[in-house]
């Protein structure tokens, strides 16, 4: 018995002696070896340092002049922080347990102006249907108006647009406004309703390595013809608040003849982005893959649409949505 | 490693009867349950290493005869690293290995070949990881395996075994992500990339790259006890030092030290 007690003594010395620490902190770093943490994960990362022009290397040399052995979480955070919004990237994040560092305002310097009841009262007919993140209605016999909140569930809407407008209906307005995004990955099927012939509509680049330049090469994505097709002319409402995958969707819908874009540029946002946690727990996430049109350009600075026009705060209040009705003239 | 090599040879120094129990030609089952204190590297979502115990399930069936021994295992480990409070992981483990031994001398001495999987999901409430939403490591490992089986010094009754059993890899098809993106590189390619995720599967199995020991490493080292309660039962403590690593720009490695409780049926 004596000597099971020794096999069982070492079997528990040898499991205990590897015992767990306690995950954070990793390491010792202070605020300066964090800062150089964080920085160099954003250098390795971020997809857009060509695109928009930033200098990291100085953005390093300011930011980690404030930061020394002493700062405080404060100082550390905020110098992060500015860091990040140097990028002006809404797609990064920094993230503590008890903050969150400002995203950058992609609005900014817009007047974005969009008031969806004004739309239900003042041009849809009386019957309006609110489903999830899609209002719907008629203009007249001949015109359907979806409103989309929010790019979720898109093969829903795939499906509500060949039940309620593919053979109802003439004209088609697809309202993004204020849309900020999502997921983009059903877009391209849903677009193979609109299309004859199979169609270029962009292409995806991923970060493939440390360095600046380092991306694949272009994924190209196509619309496929579908089972059923609608040719009728197709309106995309879009302003400054459509980001991300709303982007996405003005983007591929701009590469199809049949399809108008109306309103204000949109808000870009062209990344998807990837998080990374450091050593003291908290988490930093940037931009690591770009969507580009058939041109090659980056939607990260916004779409363009193919006609502008914008509501002022004046129009809404007296009742008036100058881009929807240029939509409507359009038809 | 450096504990578990001392141990294991301190105990190799004292085989001095070493037999096998149960006869000659035996099939035997087992299960086995036990917590593993584990540490992770995940250089995709973090610097250093992070620490977990995880619960380990094991299912053994083995095959012996009077000079070969076949043995099929399956394990699966899986738990919740809860670490921080802003974004947790959590670590599943599941492993599959076909070992096939000849008899040499006192020893067993085989090969094997294995799946051995390592999924890693970062759990968080700030939503932060949207295009690398997981990472793993799957590798075919093929190596060499031995196992001995020995009487415990000191202790006279036979019911006692004790045994040890050791696996390395050699050659590895191992499959990771592609950098800063959770799809592997095969489906990175216009001619498999599909924005719905159709066909991942097969660009998965064949986004693998042939690692060898210095860029892959896959090492499970067993020291265990058992006692026969008669001639079909037995169960028994196991320690398993589990070792399975990458190393490249994005390392990544799981190393766990488990304690395992054993029953076997055999017939």
């Amino acid at each position: 018995m004596k000597n099971l007690i020794i096999y069982f003594s070492v079997f528990t010395v040898v499991f205990a002696s590897s015992c767990s620490q306690d995950n954070y902190p990793y390491n010792d770093y202070g605020p300066v070896e964090l800062y150089d943490e964080f920085w160099h994960h954003v250098n390795d990362n971020y997809i857009y340092f060509p695109q928009k022009n930033v200098d990291w290397d100085s953005v390093h040399v300011v930011n980690s002049s404030l930061i020394d052995d002493n700062s405080t979480e404060e100082e550390l955070f905020s110098a992060m922080e500015q860091s990040l919004l140097s990028l002006k990237d809404g797609h990064n994040f920094l993230n503590a347990p008890d903050r969150m560092a400002r995203s950058y305002n992609f609005t900014e310097g817009y007047e974005v102006h969009f008031d969806l009841d004004l739309v239900k009262n003042s041009y849809l007919q009386d019957y309006t249907v609110e489903r999830d993140y899609f209002t719907y209605g008629l203009v007249d016999d001949k015109t359907l108006y979806v409103h989309v909140s929010k790019m979720q569930r898109i093969r829903y809407l795939r499906h509500l647009l060949r039940e309620q407008a593919i053979g109802k209906v003439d004209n088609l307005i697809i309202d993004l406004r204020g849309n900020t995004g999502g997921d983009s990955n059903d877009i391209p099927d849903m677009l193979g309703d609109y299309v004859s012939e199979r169609i270029n509509i962009g292409a995806y680049l991923e970060k493939s390595g440390p360095g600046h330049n380092e991306v694949t090469d272009p994924i190209h994505i196509y619309a496929e013809p579908s089972d059923v097709h609608f040719d009728g002319n197709i309106m995309i409402l879009i302003n400054r608040r459509c980001y991300s995958a709303t982007s996405y969707m003005a983007s591929m819908c701009k590469e199809l003849d049949n399809f108008q874009l109306i309103g204000q540029i949109t808000g870009g946002g062209g990344g998807g982005n990837a998080g990374f946690q450091l050593s003291n727990g908290w988490v930093v996430s940037v931009s690591v893959s770009d969507f580009i049109d058939t041109s090659g350009r980056s939607i990260e600075l916004g779409v363009k649409p193919d006609f502008i026009i914008e509501n002022t705060a004046q129009d809404i209040a007296n009742g008036k949505d100058r881009m929807l009705e240029q939509a409507l003239e359009m038809r | 490693m450096k504990k578990i090599t001392f141990l294991l040879l301190l105990i190799s120094g004292s085989f001095v009867r070493a037999q096998d129990n149960i006869g000659i030609a035996y099939n035997e089952i087992s299960l086995d349950y036990g917590i593993g204190l584990t540490k992770v590297k995940e250089n995709r979502y973090y610097n250093g290493s992070r620490h977990t115990r995880l619960h380990n399930f094991g299912m053994a069936y083995t095959i012996q005869k009077e000079r070969a021994r076949t043995t099929i295992e399956m394990s699966f480990a899986t738990n919740f690293d809860r670490g921080s409070k802003l974004t947790w992981y959590q670590i599943i483990k599941p492993d599959f290995t076909l070992n096939h031994q000849r008899k040499v001398g006192e020893h067993w001495v085989g090969a094997y070949m294995q799946t051995a999987t390592i999924l890693n999901f970062p759990v968080t409430r700030v939503g932060s990881f949207g295009n690398n939403p997981l990472s793993y490591t799957i590798a075919q490992n093929l190596g060499v395996s031995y196992r001995k089986n020995f009487d415990l010094p000191l202790i006279e009754d036979t019911s006692w075994q004790g045994y040890v059993d050791a696996r390395s890899s050699l050659l590895n098809y191992v499959i990771r992500p592609a950098y800063g993106h959770p799809y592997p590189e095969h489906f990175l390619d216009e001619k498999h990339f599909t924005p719905t995720r159709r066909g991942i599967g097969t660009s998965i199995a064949k986004s693998g790259k042939i690692r060898t020991v210095d860029k892959y490493q896959s090492i499970h080292v067993v020291l265990g006890i058992r006692y026969f309660i008669n001639d079909n039962m037995a169960f028994g403590l196991r320690y398993k030092f589990d070792y399975q690593g990458q190393v490249s720009d994005q390392s990544s490695s799981l190393s766990q030290h488990a304690l395992n409780l054993r029953v076997s049926y055999i017939y």
